[in-house]
């Protein structure tokens, strides 16, 4: 069957391949070929043969081995065992071992992805999503950051104001919620 | 053609009946994460422009057939807190629609605006260490 433009269902088409490179994900770009074909009589351009969506997905497919892999080397190399990350998450024993062998879905790439950027948020499942401890490592990781981005004062008159953020950065570590916290099931 | 923005949508559960157009694709790619074709229909197919509303209708430039009759229409959308663009037309003599761009709408994002003024998500923290420094 020819190619014709899906628009105004010409078939004077030109096509053309290119060279893509897909930032599917952090890390490496995965590259691949697209098809891209052009109508001469309406200036529509696309996938007109619809052969680029499973080039995408193969793209896409090797792009998630590799960051998989990449996540768990980091959480590893952050002192996160598979043995509490499966615990903490309630996930079945050996569940990483299958994700490490390519057995995986989107939405174990998505829980990889939201603890990589967030590993506290492995402390907040292992209290069991406690609203309390969520505050807590909030503020916590907040406190990091901005301690984080303090510079050495360059002038003297800046130590006042740089002590003063450093104690409301402590101030963060030592937050008591003054709203009432209902703890689901209590 | 009338038709209404209910029919687009369901159009799109059939990727038979859309064309996307290649600015399209690399919009949405680039500004939604919507890598391929069918995910950027299936997106759409399953209600994923939130609070959508036509901001312009344009004669299409490049209608082959003359006098052109044929209109592309452009909405703004949501999702999430970011603030979409879509344009697309019907052409009736091929039956099928066409999505000619998919991208972040440039115009100011009222959603975000608004957020901002409901929840400022470091204002409890800014008292707190205010209340804290008076106290110390």
């Amino acid at each position: 069957m020819s190619t014709t433009c899906p628009v105004c269902g010409s078939s004077e088409l030109k096509s053309e391949t290119k060279r893509i490179s897909l930032n599917a994900f952090y890390g490496e770009p995965v590259e691949f070929e697209e098809q891209v074909y052009c109508c001469l009589v309406c200036n529509e351009c696309g996938d007109f043969s619809g052969e680029n969506e499973s080039r995408i997905l193969a793209a896409v497919e090797k792009a998630k081995k590799h960051l998989i892999g990449t996540i768990l080397e980091d959480l590893n190399e952050l002192g996160i065992k598979m043995t509490y990350f499966e615990r903490a998450l309630d996930l079945p024993a050996r569940t990483v071992s299958r994700w490490k062998s390519g057995d995986t879905s989107s939405a174990s790439v998505a829980l990889l992805r939201v603890v990589h950027a967030f590993p506290w948020l492995l402390e907040v499942a292992d209290a069991r999503f406690s609203p309390l401890v969520v505050q807590r490592k909030v503020l916590e990781a907040a406190g990091n950051i901005i301690y984080k981005a303090l510079k050495p004062p360059e002038h003297p008159s800046a130590i006042i104001s740089d002590y003063r953020v450093a104690v409301a950065v402590h101030a963060t570590y030592k937050f008591e919620p003054q709203i009432k916290v209902i703890e689901i099931g209590a | 053609m009338p038709y209404s923005f209910a029919d687009f949508e369901k159009a799109c559960n059939d990727p038979s009946k859309v064309a996307v157009s290649y600015d399209a694709k690399k919009g949405a790619e680039k500004d939604f994460n919507l890598l391929t074709e069918s995910a950027l229909l299936a997106f759409i197919g399953s209600g994923g422009l939130e609070d959508a509303v036509r901001i312009n209708t344009d004669v299409w430039r490049f209608n082959p057939r003359k006098p052109p009759d044929i209109d592309v229409d452009s909405y703004s959308f949501y999702s999430g807190r970011k603030y979409g663009y879509i344009a697309f037309m019907f052409v009736p003599w091929t039956a099928k629609w066409s999505i000619k761009s998919f991208k972040i709408n440039t115009e100011p994002n009222l959603r975000e605006i608004e957020t901002n003024l409901n929840y400022l998500p470091f204002q409890a923290l800014k008292e707190l260490v205010e209340k804290k420094l008076d106290g110390e």
